[in-house]
Order: structure tokens, then C-alpha cells, then sequence
């Protein structure tokens, strides 16, 4: 559905999550990525405990590395994941 | 090129996962980035994903331009800027089944950072 988001989860995280995507519904048309973390970890206790856990979460919105105060809208593609490490 | 380096004892083998989508975007846009900062004529990237032995090439940067001091820095550029901003993750597979994720070092966003314009 057009209104939800889809969330990826990568490495380290993606394990602890114990899941690599899920697709989840705004409460709002548009919120901060904090505000929408804020939510998720109200409904999600795993979710919770993992990014308690992990100071240092990096996130991307549309495949186009992000931070916490951009906006995330109906039909984005997000992605949380640890500092990245290429190369 | 960079190689998977023989680390501690028991080190099998590394495993870089990424974020499809992302990386190509990500990797695309650094390359033009140096094309257009270092007046490059040429600019090859490659970086594997999946499971390398110890030994294996991981990344390959290559840069040509009309005078080396270009090509050398643009090369710097391409490998400071995509250890830390492109989507890939190293997990460090042991003899003993064990898989550890390589935690990101400050000296590498500290190289990083010094390209910032």
C-alpha cells in the first residue's frame, strides 16, 4: 500500500532484528525519521532493546544516506545499519 | 587494490554484504565526483561482495588523468570516501564458525573527512 514504509535492516542489525525488511504504516502523512523511531520502539520491544543498544545507527531514505531529522514520507524505502565498513 | 589482509589467528575468510540499490548509486556519484574534482580522463571502481578468502582482492580503484599528482589524489579520494560511505559491511569469518562484524574506525571517517570541501 502506497501509505506504508518499507524498513531494511543490514548486517550486525539486520541479525539482532532477527529480520531483514518489514513494512510498516505512517500515523502521519510526514514525520522525522526520530519521531518515526520514537513510535517504532513504543510498539516494537526488540527493536527497542537493538537501537538502545546501538549508539551509533546510521540511516538512509531512498536508497540515499540520510539523518535522523529528515523526513520520511508514504511509499519511501528506508534502511538502518551500522557505520558502514567497504573498502 | 585492496586485499583481505591475514588478521588474527583463525581469520578463514571476510563476507561483505551491501545494500543493493544503494551501493550502485553510491559508487556511481563518488565516481563522478572525482571525475569532475580531480579533472580525471578515466576512473574504474570495482568493489566485491559476498564471501572472500584471506588474500582475495576486495576493492580496485583506478584513476587516469593528464598529469599523475590528479590520478594519485583522485585515487586517494575514491577508496577514503567509500570505506565509509558506501553501504558494505565486513563480517570476519573464523576456522571456528564464529562471524565477527569489523566495527568502523575513527581514523577512517578522519580520512574521510578531510576531503570535505
Amino acid at each position: 500500500m502506497a501509505q506504508d514504509v518499507t524498513i531494511f535492516y543490514f548486517a550486525a542489525l539486520r541479525e539482532q532484528m532477527g529480520r531483514e525488511r518489514e513494512t510498516v504504516r505512517l500515523s502521519e502523512p510526514s514525520v522525522t525519521v526520530e519521531a518515526f523511531l520514537t513510535e517504532l520502539r513504543q510498539k516494537d520491544a526488540t527493536l527497542d532493546t537493538v537501537f538502545a543498544a546501538a549508539p551509533r545507527i546510521r540511516v538512509a531514505i531512498n536508497q540515499t544516506l540520510a539523518t535522523f531529522h529528515d523526513t520520511v514520507k508514504p511509499g519511501d524505502e528506508l534502511a538502518f545499519f551500522p557505520p558502514m565498513t567497504g573498502g | 587494490m585492496g586485499q583481505v589482509r591475514d588478521g588474527p589467528d583463525g581469520l578463514e575468510s571476510l563476507t561483505l554484504e551491501h545494500y543493493p540499490g544503494m551501493t550502485e548509486k553510491v559508487l556511481t556519484a563518488l565516481a563522478d565526483e572525482a571525475v569532475r574534482r580531480f579533472s580525471l580522463t578515466g576512473c574504474t571502481l570495482i568493489h566485491r561482495v559476498g564471501t572472500l578468502p584471506v588474500g582475495a582482492p576486495i576493492v580496485f580503484v583506478g584513476t587516469s588523468s593528464a598529469h599523475r599528482a590528479e590520478a594519485l589524489a583522485g585515487t586517494n579520494f575514491l577508496i577514503d570516501r567509500l570505506k565509509t560511505g558506501a553501504p558494505f559491511w565486513k563480517c570476519e569469518r573464523y576456522h571456528d564458525g564464529r562471524c565477527v562484524w569489523v566495527d568502523a574506525r575513527e581514523a577512517d571517517d578522519k580520512a574521510s573527512a578531510l576531503w570535505d570541501e
